[in-house]
C-alpha cells in the first residue's frame, strides 16, 4: 500500500514579458493506493499528474507532506532507497538505453537492485518468458521496435518484483497492440495483489481499467471514488462528462 | 566501492564506449592523428628548407669610385662563391652602376640587396642597403652581413701577412668552438617541456568533454536519466559513477596520448640525432621518475577537470547546448595551457596554486630535471582540493531537481522586477554569488584605481564597496535588513562563548601562519602595504577606525550577513560556513594568507549562526583587528605573540594552549540554551 499525505510541490514559472511567479504543481494532495486494486489520477495535461507521481516514486522530493509505503508485513518503509525498490515506475520519460540489449539492461539494473547472480539469471529467464522476448532479447535496444521497446520497459519495471507500480502515461503514443501489453499488465498485476497507480487523460481507458480513480485539476483532488460513484454523483453517464461536470 | 556504484559504474563505462565519438577522441586522435601530423608538419618543414637551399639572391655593389666598386666586388664574389663553409644559399653579382636604378631595382626586388662602399684614410666603409618587409631582401642583408664579416677576417689576415705579423697572435688570438654539455635526457626533455604539458592538457580536456557531455546533458537528452532515478540509487552513488567513469576515460586518453607523445618523441630524438653528434644517449630510466609525479599530478587533474566539465554539462539539457557551455572553456584552458610555451616562466610558489598553470609549469620542470619536493607537493595538494571543491558543486548540482527536470528555478532574484519581488524575501544562493562577485571586482579594480593617490582611500573605498552593494542588493529584493544581516541583540553568554572560540582560532591561525612562513619563508609577510602606509604616518586612533572597526563592520555585514542568509537557503550550517569563510579568505586577495584568513572567517560564521547575531562576529572580528593594529603601533610593549617573522616556543605554546582550551570551550558553550539577554 502506498499512501500520500499533503504532498506539496512549487516551481517557479515564467510568465509573460519575464515575470516569474511561484506556483504550487501539486497542492497538499492526500489519498491511498490499496494492495489488489487500479488507482487512477486523472486530469488534463499541467494538472500535476506526473510531479504528483514523481514525488510518489522518489524521483522529486516533496515541499511538503510525505510518501508512506507498508510493505508486505505490514511495516511502513521509511529509508528513501528502500522505497524505491519496492516501487516498479514507468512513464513516457522513462526511456531505455539504446546502447544496451535488453539482456545488458535488466543484468545492470539486477546488480543495482543487489540480486545474487542465481536468483537474477531465474528471474530474468522468468521474465523472458512472460513477456516473449526470446527473439530480441539480445538485440540493441535502439534496434527494436516500439512495442519491443515497450516490452523492455515493462521487463524493467518488473525485475525487482515491486510492490506498487507506478504508470505515468504509459500508453502515450502507443498504438492498440503496444497499449493492450500494458493495460494486460497493470490487471495481471492486479490479480497478484500489487498495488497499482496508474495515471492518464484518457478517461474512457480509466473507466474500464481502475477500481478507483482521483481526479486532479490544478494540482488539487477536486473529486474521487469509484468511476460509478463519481458517475452517479455527477449525474454522468461516462467520466469525461464527470470531470467537466466537476470542474465547472 | 559499493555495489550500486560499482553497477553503475559499469553501466556507464559500457554506455560511453559504446559512443563512436569518445572511441575516436581517445584512440584515434592520440594513435593515428598525432603521428600522422607529427609527420606531416616535418614534410612541411622539409620542403620549405630545400625550398629556402636553392635560393640564390641578387646582389650588387657600388660606389662612387668605380675602380674601387669594380675592384671590391670582383674580389668579394670571388671570395664568397669559393668559399664552402655549410650555406645553404648562392649570391649572384649584377652589374648596375647607377645609384638610381639601383634603388629602383631593390623597390621592385629585381635586387636582393646591394652594397655601398665608401673609402677613407685605408678603410672601407659598407652600407648594405636592403628592404626589411621583404623575406629575401632581408635573409639576403643577413647573409652578406656574415660574409662581409668573414671576408673582413680573411682581407685583414692577407694584410697581416703582407706587413710579416703573426696572424695567429693579431687576428686570431683567441679561437673558441661551443660544446653542448647536456645529457641526452635533458635535451630530450627540454624539447618535449615545450610541447608535452600542452598536449597533455588538450588530451585531458578531449578525454573529459564527450564522456561528460554524453553522462549528464546526453542522458537528459535521451530521457534515461528519469529510469535511473527509478532505480534505488542515491544522489552519492549517482554522481560517483557518472564522475569516475569520465575521469577514467579521460585518464585512458591520456595514457594513449602519452604513449602517442612518447613515440614521436623518440622518433624526433633519433632524427636530431643523425644530424647532430654532440646530443647524448637518452636513458629511458632517468624518465621513470619523472613519469611517475607527472602520472600522479595529472590523474588529479583529470579529476578536477572532469568534475569541472560535469558541472558545466549538467545544466545543459541537451548535448548541442552542452557543447555550446563546453566550447568557451575548453578555449580559455587551453589558453592558460599555452604558458607552457612561454620563455622564461617557471613553477614557483604563487604558480604553484594557480589551476591548470601548475600542471603545465609543472611538467615542464619534470621534464628538465627539476625536482622541487614543495612545488610538486603544492601542486598536487591544490589540485585535489580544486577537484574535491568541484565534486562538492557537482553533487549540490547534480541534488539540484531544476537541474535534472529542468522545472523548479530559484535563480538571481536581483534580475528580477522589483515589483514582483515579494515583501520581506531572503536573497538565494545565487544572489550571494552574484554579489559576492561584483563587489570583489568593485573593491579591487575601482577600488584600486581611485586609490592610488591616497592612502586613506585606498582602505576607504574597497570597504564602501563591502558596505554599500550588498545593502542595495537587499533593498531592492524586497529583504528585511534586519533579518538578513542578523541584527539581532546577543546573549551575554553567546558573546562571551563567541570571544572564547575566537581566541581558540586566532591560536590556530597564528599556528597556521607560521607553519606557511615555515614552509615558503617570506611568503607570508606582515601587514599588507596599506596598512603599513596608515599606521606609519597616521595616529593610532585613525588606524584603529580605518583598519580595525570600519572592516569589522564592513566584512561582517557583507560574508556573516547578507552571504551566509543568502546561503542559508540552500546548505546547512557547516558548509555554509565552510563556504562562506572560503570566500572571506579569498576576498583578501593573499594566496599564502588564505588558511589562516578561512580559520577566523570560519569562526565568526560559526558564532553567528550560533548566536543568531551579527552583533557577536562584529565584536570578535574587532578584537581580531585591533590587536593587529595595536601590535603595529605598540610592537615593543605587546611582547604576548610575535607579529612579525617566525614565532618562539613562548608564541608557540600559548596558541596551542588557546587552541586546545578555548575552541572545545567555546563549541561547548554554544551547545547549551542561553538564558540571560545582554541588554546593548
Amino acid at each position: 500500500m502506498i499512501e500520500a499525505k499533503g504532498l506539496t510541490k512549487k516551481f517557479i514559472r515564467r510568465e509573460q514579458k519575464g515575470k516569474k511567479e511561484e506556483f504550487a504543481a501539486v497542492d497538499n494532495v492526500s489519498f491511498k493506493a490499496l494492495d489488489g486494486e487500479i488507482l487512477g489520477v486523472l486530469g488534463p495535461n499541467g494538472a500535476g499528474k506526473t510531479t504528483l507521481l514523481r514525488m510518489l516514486g522518489g524521483l522529486m522530493k516533496p515541499d511538503d507532506g510525505e510518501v508512506v509505503i507498508t510493505d508486505k508485513d505490514g511495516e511502513i518503509v521509511t529509508y528513501k532507497e528502500k522505497k524505491k525498490a519496492m516501487i516498479g515506475y514507468l512513464s513516457e520519460n522513462t526511456k531505455l538505453y539504446n546502447r544496451f540489449s535488453i539482456r545488458e539492461l535488466l543484468r545492470i539494473c539486477a546488480d543495482i537492485y543487489g540480486f545474487s547472480e542465481e536468483y537474477r539469471d531465474e528471474r530474468m529467464q522468468k521474465i523472458e518468458n512472460l513477456l516473449e522476448m526470446s527473439s530480441f532479447m539480445d538485440n540493441r535496444i535502439e534496434k527494436l521496435s516500439t512495442g519491443q521497446k515497450q516490452r523492455a520497459n515493462i521487463a524493467r519495471c518488473l525485475l525487482h518484483d515491486p510492490l506498487v507500480y507506478i504508470f505515468d502515461e504509459p500508453t502515450l503514443g502507443l498504438d492498440i497492440i503496444s497499449s493492450k501489453s500494458i493495460v494486460d499488465f497493470m490487471k495481471q498485476e492486479k490479480a497478484k495483489n500489487k498495488c497499482v497507480i496508474y495515471s492518464t487523460h484518457y478517461m474512457e481507458e480509466a473507466e474500464y481499467l481502475c477500481d478507483r480513480i482521483i481526479m486532479i485539476y490544478n494540482g488539487c483532488i477536486i473529486a474521487g471514488g469509484t468511476p460509478e460513484e463519481l458517475k452517479s454523483k455527477t449525474s454522468t453517464s461516462n467520466l469525461r462528462d464527470s470531470f467537466f461536470n466537476i470542474i465547472e | 566501492m559499493s555495489k550500486q556504484i560499482k553497477a553503475l559504474y559499469k553501466k556507464e563505462m559500457m554506455d560511453v564506449l559504446r559512443d563512436k565519438k569518445t572511441v575516436l577522441i581517445m584512440v584515434f586522435l592520440p594513435l593515428i592523428l598525432y603521428p600522422v601530423l607529427f609527420i606531416l608538419v616535418l614534410q612541411v618543414v622539409e620542403i620549405i628548407s630545400t625550398s629556402r637551399q636553392t635560393n640564390i639572391y641578387n646582389y650588387a655593389v657600388y660606389a662612387e669610385d668605380k675602380k674601387t666598386a669594380k675592384e671590391f666586388s670582383s674580389d668579394f664574389d670571388k671570395y664568397i662563391k669559393s668559399d664552402d663553409d655549410g650555406y645553404d644559399y648562392e649570391f649572384k653579382l649584377l652589374t648596375i652602376s647607377d645609384k638610381k636604378k639601383l634603388s629602383e631595382n631593390l623597390k621592385q626586388e629585381k635586387l636582393d640587396a646591394y652594397l655601398e662602399l665608401s673609402e677613407k684614410d685605408d678603410q672601407i666603409f659598407v652600407i648594405i642597403h636592403f628592404l626589411s618587409a621583404v623575406n629575401n631582401s632581408s635573409n639576403c642583408a643577413n647573409y652578406l652581413s656574415a660574409e662581409l664579416g668573414e671576408y673582413k677576417i680573411k682581407v685583414a689576415k692577407e694584410n697581416a701577412i703582407s706587413l710579416g705579423v703573426d696572424t695567429n697572435k693579431v687576428i686570431d688570438p683567441v679561437v673558441y668552438e661551443e660544446k653542448d654539455e647536456s645529457s641526452g635526457d635533458s635535451t630530450m626533455g627540454n624539447i618535449l617541456g615545450n610541447i608535452f604539458p600542452f598536449l597533455l592538457i588538450i588530451s585531458v580536456l578531449m578525454g573529459c568533454m564527450y564522456p561528460a557531455i554524453d553522462t549528464t546533458s546526453g542522458e537528459k537528452e535521451r530521457g534515461t536519466l528519469e529510469t535511473l532515478l527509478t532505480l534505488p540509487i542515491n544522489n552519492f552513488e549517482l554522481i560517483m559513477s557518472k564522475f569516475l567513469s569520465v575521469a577514467t576515460i579521460a585518464l585512458f586518453s591520456v595514457f594513449m596520448n602519452l604513449i602517442s607523445i612518447g613515440g614521436i618523441a623518440l622518433y624526433l630524438y633519433a632524427t636530431m640525432k643523425s644530424f647532430s653528434k654532440n646530443l647524448g644517449s637518452i636513458h629511458l630510466v632517468s624518465f621513470i621518475p619523472v613519469l611517475l609525479i607527472s602520472i600522479v599530478c595529472v590523474i588529479v587533474f583529470a579529476l578536477f577537470m572532469s568534475a569541472v566539465f560535469m558541472c558545466i554539462c549538467a545544466f545543459a539539457k541537451s548535448f548541442k547546448e552542452a557543447n555550446n557551455y563546453i566550447s568557451p572553456v575548453m578555449i580559455v584552458v587551453m589558453l592558460i595551457g599555452y604558458i607552457g610555451f612561454i620563455p622564461n616562466v617557471e613553477l614557483n610558489f604563487e604558480m604553484s596554486v594557480i589551476p591548470i598553470v601548475n600542471i603545465v609549469l609543472l611538467l615542464k620542470s619534470l621534464l628538465v630535471f627539476k625536482y622541487d619536493m614543495m612545488l610538486i607537493i603544492m601542486v598536487f595538494f591544490s589540485n585535489v582540493l580544486y577537484a574535491g571543491i568541484s565534486i562538492l558543486v557537482l553533487s549540490s548540482v547534480y541534488n539540484s531537481e531544476s537541474i535534472l527536470f529542468g522545472e523548479s528555478a530559484s535563480g538571481i532574484k536581483i534580475f528580477e522586477r522589483r515589483k514582483n519581488i515579494k515583501e520581506n524575501s531572503i536573497p538565494t544562493a545565487a544572489d550571494g554569488i552574484f554579489v559576492y562577485l561584483v563587489v570583489l571586482i568593485a573593491s579591487v579594480y575601482i577600488g584600486g584605481i581611485l586609490s592610488t593617490k591616497n592612502i586613506y582611500m585606498s582602505i576607504l573605498i574597497p570597504q564602501f564597496f563591502i558596505m554599500i552593494l550588498p545593502f542595495i542588493a537587499c533593498k531592492y529584493t524586497k529583504g528585511n535588513v534586519k533579518e538578513v544581516y542578523r541584527l539581532k541583540r546577543p546573549t551575554v553568554k553567546n558573546l562571551f562563548a563567541g570571544i572564547i572560540l575566537y581566541l581558540g582560532f586566532f591560536g590556530l591561525s597564528y599556528i597556521s601562519g607560521d607553519l606557511i612562513e615555515r614552509v615558503f619563508p617570506g611568503k607570508l609577510g606582515g601587514a599588507t602595504q596599506g596598512v603599513t602606509d596608515i599606521t606609519s604616518q597616521a595616529p593610532v586612533f585613525v588606524a584603529f577606525l580605518l583598519i580595525a572597526f570600519l572592516p569589522a563592520v564592513s566584512e561582517e555585514l557583507l560574508f556573516r550577513g547578507y552571504l551566509m542568509t543568502a546561503f542559508s537557503g540552500k546548505y546547512k550550517m557547516l558548509p555554509n560556513c565552510v563556504i562562506t569563510a572560503l570566500l572571506f579568505g579569498v576576498m583578501h586577495l593573499s594566496l599564502p594568507r588564505l588558511l589562516p584568513l578561512v580559520l577566523l572567517g570560519f569562526c565568526n560564521c560559526y558564532a553567528a549562526y550560533k548566536s543568531k547575531s551579527l552583533i557577536v562576529s562584529i565584536i570578535m572580528h574587532l578584537i581580531n583587528n585591533s590587536y593587529s593594529v595595536f601590535a603595529l603601533y605598540f610592537s615593543d610593549k605587546i611582547s604576548f605573540i610575535a607579529t612579525e617573522g617566525l614565532m618562539d616556543l613562548k608564541s608557540y605554546i600559548i596558541c596551542i594552549g588557546l587552541t586546545v582550551v578555548c575552541i572545545p570551550v567555546g563549541l561547548l558553550m554554544y551547545r547549551k540554551k542561553e538564558k540571560s539577554v545582554l541588554v546593548l
